[in-house]
């Protein structure tokens, strides 16, 4: 399997999807599908429409539980098992955030409120305990450094650690309704990542507004920026650039960018437009009808007769030139013919 | 003229008890939650009495804090019995549950405290006397005043939890889309159980509350009480609260003048009529937010 540039030597990598199906019923929405995605990088997942993309997504965030497989996602020493976490979990603990192809805001809230609400983990755990904190940790520990912080991995827990988190919460409420020092500090910091959030992605002027009534392009930079307030350590971006114009797309493109390279996170993006994935990614995952069919870099990818193939839809193989069709796989296109059927 | 100021008073006092209901409406078991906690509070009155504690704020306040406790102990357990296990199934089957769970609620009363009414002594009497002399004296009773005070300080204080507080934020996201709020890591399950709690809470208070000032409580009050407060709510505009709190003061002042010049009988018919009208002419409420649906 292609490894990306920035995966070095015996560091694993930030997320390994490890064999993984999905199937509803009858229908095979994902069939052993594996591939790794680094930090520091951005690994796009193309295909053509049903290919499974966004199955992949909703899987690692927890919407499906996949019928096989395994969704790793190693941050520093600690290990979590995806498709066993419960969803608010999945982004609290893991610090997987996502954005969708029909954008989800919540509509009635302001935009400002939208960017707090995803800082909601980091208001109400006590300081050094946030996602933030545990991650540098495990940076740290990646080179060298002593960690001792550790906080209960995957789903585990305990009831006794749930009420606590439950009894910190309330607590923390009345705080805010008294509007004590602590509540005040602690809300002041997550005003201050919004703004800046708001001051990357121009919204400044209109933070008090309903994220409903914002135009489509600026709810789109929104989604991102309320998911990066959570904090994350991979984001999965389903197609950002649908909607937007070139301009738009442009800005994308550098948004995308600058997070990989300010934040140091994975990037998992599903997009269309080739012009955004063969631009800034570092690593090509293609998926067709529910089966990888290539993975590398995009220059590598872009010249796969089987990627060119699921694309051009040349089904005939006579079309295929010579170089072609010798790389094809001896059951490749029948199975494709088959269900094509 | 001192009849109209009377029932002006009145029917303040009987609005902001529905209002209190329906700040916290949560569901249709939410009346008969607001009935266990005028129970609640009528048995922690008879056994202070018994303890001898007699002076009456102390009282009350230990009243107060038992009521709001153990009722919200039911709200939990409300959650948890009717509510979790649909979450995500079809959106009628909650409701179902939740006047299965009101049901439920009336005749476990019912069973256990018998179906008569149960009658507390005045517990705080007086009040003052406002005009004197004409063809009626205005009172205001100290009950009365109480009444008004602590639901002001209640609407003000949850309207702030909702509008800035991080448990605020998080209850909104919730009741917007439960799904995205989980993926930016709230805690669903948790902030709706708080949300109940909550609820509970405020329906133990105004429970207190009916029980101090009508001194009579039995195990369907919760019933007729919480449509009325449920009608509040949409009167108001669901979702809003002091939308909720405008409703519960509207039905309130509806009753008492309608009971003070036409037949008593159809107060009930009166405050049904002023909702129908209300859905016709503006189907958000009075406070809500008309839904304009962008294309």
């Amino acid at each position: 399997m292609a490894e990306t540039p920035q995966t070095q030597g015996a560091r694993p990598p930030l997320l390994t999807v490890d064999h993984l199906t999905m199937r509803f019923g009858g229908l095979v929405a994902i069939d052993d599908v594996s591939f790794t995605a680094a930090d520091r990088s951005i690994t796009a997942i193309i295909g053509p429409n049903g290919a499974g993309k966004t199955t992949v997504f909703n899987c690692l965030t927890g919407f499906y539980k996949p019928s096989e497989g395994r969704l790793n996602l190693q941050l520093g020493d600690r290990r979590f098992l995806l498709e066993r976490m419960e969803g608010h979990d999945i982004s609290a603990k893991a610090g997987v955030a996502r954005t969708f192809q029909n954008i989800r805001l919540f509509q009635h809230m302001s935009v400002l409120e939208n960017l707090l609400v995803a800082q909601h983990n980091q208001l109400t755990s006590a300081p050094g305990n946030s996602l933030r904190d545990v991650r540098d940790n495990s940076l740290a520990s990646r080179t060298g450094e002593d960690e001792t912080a550790h906080r209960g991995g995957g789903s585990l827990g305990g009831t006794a650690a749930n009420g606590r988190r439950l009894v910190r919460n309330i607590g923390f409420s009345m705080l805010g309704i008294i509007n004590s020092r602590s509540y005040r500090q602690s809300e002041r910091e997550a005003v201050e990542r919004a703004r800046f959030w708001l001051d990357r992605i121009n919204l400044t002027p209109k933070a008090d507004w309903d994220a409903g009534n914002l135009p489509y392009g600026d709810q789109r930079r929104l989604e991102i920026a309320r998911a990066m307030c959570t904090d994350p350590c991979l984001l999965c971006l389903d197609e950002p650039a649908a909607g937007l114009n070139p301009r738009e797309t442009g800005e994308l493109n550098e948004l995308i960018i600058w997070i990989r390279d300010t934040y140091g996170i994975g990037v998992l993006l599903i997009e269309h437009d080739m012009s955004v994935v063969m631009r800034i990614s570092d690593h090509v995952v293609v998926l067709d009808y529910g089966r990888k069919i290539s993975d590398g870099p995009p220059e590598q990818v872009r010249n796969d007769p089987n990627v060119i193939k699921a694309y051009l839809g040349a089904d005939e193989e006579d079309e295929l030139p010579e170089a072609v069709k010798a790389d094809l796989p001896p059951d490749g296109s029948a199975a494709d013919e088959e269900v094509r059927a | 003229m001192e009849y109209f100021f009377q029932q002006l008073i009145n029917g303040l006092t009987l609005g902001s008890i529905y209002g209190l209901i329906a700040i916290g409406m949560i569901n249709f078991a939410h009346g008969d939650i607001f009935m266990v906690g005028a129970f609640i509070s009528l048995m922690s009155f008879l056994v202070l009495g018994i303890a001898g504690v007699t002076w009456v704020p102390l009282a009350l306040i230990i009243v107060l804090i038992i009521a709001m406790v153990f009722t919200a102990v039911y709200g939990w357990t409300v959650e948890r019995l009717a509510y979790r296990p649909l979450r995500g199934s079809f959106r009628l089957a909650p409701l179902i549950s939740a006047l299965g769970m009101s049901i439920f609620l009336q005749n476990y009363v019912q069973l256990l405290q018998g179906a008569r009414n149960k009658a507390l002594p005045p517990v705080i009497r007086g009040g003052f006397t406002l005009t004197e002399g004409g063809e009626f004296d205005v009172t205001v009773s100290y009950v009365q005043i109480i009444i008004l005070l602590i639901t002001l300080v209640l609407l003000v204080v949850f309207t702030l939890l909702i509008a800035r507080t991080s448990l605020g934020r998080q209850q909104r996201s919730c009741e917007q889309d439960k799904l995205m709020a989980s993926l930016v890591g709230v805690n669903v399950d948790r902030t709706i159980s708080i949300t109940f709690v909550m609820g509970a809470s405020l329906a133990a208070v105004a429970g207190l509350m009916y029980l101090v000032r009508y001194g009579v409580i039995d195990f369907f009050e919760g019933f007729i009480v919480g449509v009325k407060a449920f009608t509040a709510a949409v009167l108001g505009g669901i979702g809003s609260l002091p939308g909720a709190m405008l409703g519960g003061l509207m039905i309130g002042m509806i009753e008492a003048y309608w009971s003070g010049y036409f037949p008593v009988e159809y107060k009930d018919v009166a405050v049904f009529a002023i909702l129908v009208l209300v859905l016709i002419f503006r189907p958000s409420g009075v406070l809500g937010r008309p839904e304009i649906e962008k294309v």
